[in-house]
């Protein structure tokens, strides 16, 4: 096969480009537009006027600052809970001996296999159990561990030189000392990449945090824009500019981050 | 600068020493002495088992059977940490995420010595390797001889009773490997401390080891001063992988006096091609035997007065000397060394020597030497 000249390959970029940043404008556009201006025939591209209250009219329509910080807690609950589980369990599939590790490690990716909205119920009625529906523990706890953390935590770790982890044994170093202090260290970058998309992953959360909070005092951002969209009515520029916001902090994560999300990918031979 | 070890070396005994990988054996019971303060090379090619022997003196593996005794005590359930033993990896192993100061430390750190007790060992490792201005790079800012010292100096601070070293040199280029071996040499005759380095580099291990154990195949096969190990081999195998170029060999068959007649030769002798030697007394045991001539010990001569007769192939200046290519008594390659301006040329019809005293007899049934 030839190579596409450089004409087509800017043209399928641009596309591509194109193809993700239409959404993103037509939410910007959507969220400065009159209430009824969505509606008309052709739609249009960008509001007559942009209205700048509606971002004030969403985020006082509900307790938006409340939803907020449900949303930080229970997402940075996840990601300190991913982190260590799937660091610690990751270090000892890909380096201590113990029996059975291959099975358990088998078992443990079969359950990629179950889709997440099969096990939903059960969660639920687990953590209704517990007493623990509406509060922050509830949210977070059946979040903490990530199989898919595991293994690229595992890919990470077998990466290690195994003479790094030998020069350490005879340094002195006993097996906490040389998972803390050597095999650590030299996974940060997808310990990076973990953290932004278990952060990621618990902010755009919608279906657990509807099912498993009542109250508008534990709602998540997520289900505070979804509640715009209601039977009979919906307040599209009002949703929109609560998605804007909403998206703001994950924009500003990836920006700071994107250097260590491409190493991190790239050390463990995983594609994104 | 002069630095001595604050406490007497350790000796080393390997008794019944085996390691077993499932069916395969990769060390058989090796059984080896070490003395305090001595430096004993372990030398064979990849695979011979040599680095398993290390490690298991580490305590990095487990050995299937037997054990090792350090400084007179068995360390078959002492952690790597508490065998006082330090080890130079192949790769140098130096972390990756910490300073040159911060990998010299973390053994001291790791053991609890005070801070300025650290400060102290530290600088002086690094005085005595040059190390100085490089204390705050990391490893990847630095070129492999510099981190070869690096990994040194980590050695060196602990102040071990043993030193063991895999390989050190392999990844250095041959002038730096040079350098860096008169460095070693140096550096076992200022701390006296007991240092094991394993190689499959001859060179390195002729010009390091007081003693060479000489492994193939998971067994020892020699275990000698180098220079017994090149003049006496023990067998075929050490004499054809110690010494550059390598030992010239020719098999023939042991000839009664009847059979050789037609030679006019009075007692058995070793017929193989165009070779005809008598034998010394005890050599007749086996039926057929090798012969092995080192370079130095073959001269080239007209051809008239001569043990056999060969024809020129190459001939190699070195400027010191003069490598020559010729036919062995069965028409094998064969190097003789000559002086440098010796006058042969390619082609050129010669006679071949064979110094008596210095050509080695073995069985060529399993090899081994006879006396």
């Amino acid at each position: 096969m030839t190579r596409p000249s450089r004409a087509l390959r800017l043209v399928m970029l641009v596309a591509a480009v194109a193809a993700m940043l239409v959404p993103f404008a037509w939410m910007i556009a959507t969220s400065g537009m009159e209430e009824l201006e969505v509606f008309q025939d052709p739609p249009p591209l960008w509001p007559a006027e942009f209205q700048g209250g509606n971002y004030a009219g969403a985020l006082t329509a509900q307790p938006f600052a409340r939803y907020f910080v449900n949303a930080g807690v229970f997402a940075l609950m996840v990601v300190a809970g991913q982190l260590i589980t799937s660091a610690t369990a990751g270090y000892a599939f890909a380096r201590l001996d113990f029996r059975g590790r291959r099975g358990l490690f088998l078992l443990c990716l079969s359950t990629l296999m179950v889709p997440a909205v099969v096990i939903l119920i059960p969660r639920f009625l687990f953590v209704d159990a517990l007493e623990l529906t509406d509060t922050h523990v509830g949210l977070a706890s059946t979040e903490l561990v990530s199989v898919w953390g595991i293994f690229l935590m595992r890919q990470s770790f077998r990466q290690v030189p195994r003479e790094l982890e030998d020069a350490a044994r005879i340094d002195g170093a006993g097996p906490w000392r040389i998972f803390w202090s050597i095999a650590l260290p030299l996974v940060r970058p997808a310990m990076a990449t973990l953290a932004l998309f278990a952060f990621l992953d618990a902010w755009k959360n919608l279906l657990w945090p509807l099912i498993v909070t009542r109250s508008l005092e534990m709602r998540t951002v997520e289900v505070g824009i979804a509640s715009f969209h209601s039977t009979y009515h919906t307040n599209w520029p009002y949703q929109m500019a609560a998605a804007v916001v909403a998206v703001a902090p994950v924009l500003l994560l990836f920006a700071f981050t994107q250097r260590f999300l491409t190493q991190g990918l790239h050390m463990t031979g995983i594609k994104g | 600068m002069v630095t001595t070890v604050s406490r007497p070396p350790a000796g080393i005994a390997l008794r019944g020493l085996e390691k077993r990988f499932g069916d395969v054996v990769a060390v058989h019971p090796l059984d080896l002495e070490i003395a305090p303060g001595e430096f004993v090379v372990f030398v064979g090619p990849s695979g011979c088992g040599k680095t398993t022997v290390l490690r298991m003196i580490a305590g990095l593996d487990d050995p299937s059977a037997g054990a090792v005794w350090i400084g007179g005590r068995a360390v078959e359930h002492v952690e790597p940490a508490d065998r006082d033993v330090a080890m130079v990896f192949q790769s140098y192993a130096l972390y990756p995420h910490m300073t040159v100061r911060e990998n010299l430390a973390f053994g001291l750190r790791m053991r609890k010595h005070a801070a300025a007790d650290i400060e102290r060992r530290v600088s002086r490792a690094a005085g005595v390797l040059g190390l100085e201005a490089l204390m705050e790079r990391r490893p990847g800012q630095l070129s492999g001889g510099q981190k070869q010292r690096v990994a040194f100096g980590r050695a060196m601070v602990r102040d071990p009773q043993v030193f063991l070293f895999d390989e050190p040199l392999s990844n250095l280029d041959a002038r730096l490997r040079a350098d860096m071996r008169r460095e070693i040499a140096e550096l076992h005759a200022r701390l006296g401390a007991t240092m094991l380095y394993v190689t499959h580099d001859q060179v390195e291990a002729m010009t390091l080891g007081q003693r060479i154990a000489v492994m193939r195949d998971g067994r020892l096969q020699q275990y000698a001063p180098p220079l017994e190990i090149y003049r006496q081999p023990a067998n075929l195998y050490v004499a054809t992988f110690i010494g550059t170029p390598s030992i010239n060999l020719v098999t023939g068959d042991i000839v009664a006096p009847a059979q050789a007649a037609g030679r006019a030769e009075p007692s058995p002798c070793l017929v193989a091609g165009r070779l005809s030697l008598p034998l010394a007394s005890q050599q007749s045991a086996s039926r057929r035997v090798t012969i092995g001539v080192r370079a130095e010990n073959l001269r080239v001569v007209p051809p008239g007065d001569s043990d056999f007769t060969s024809v020129v192939h190459r001939v190699e200046r070195l400027g010191n000397e003069s490598l020559v290519h010729l036919d062995g008594p069965l028409d094998d390659p064969w190097i003789a060394r000559a002086a440098a301006d010796w006058a042969g040329r390619a082609g050129d019809a010669v006679g071949v020597r064979l110094d008596r005293q210095h050509t080695l007899w073995f069985d060529a049934g399993d090899g081994r030497r006879l006396e």
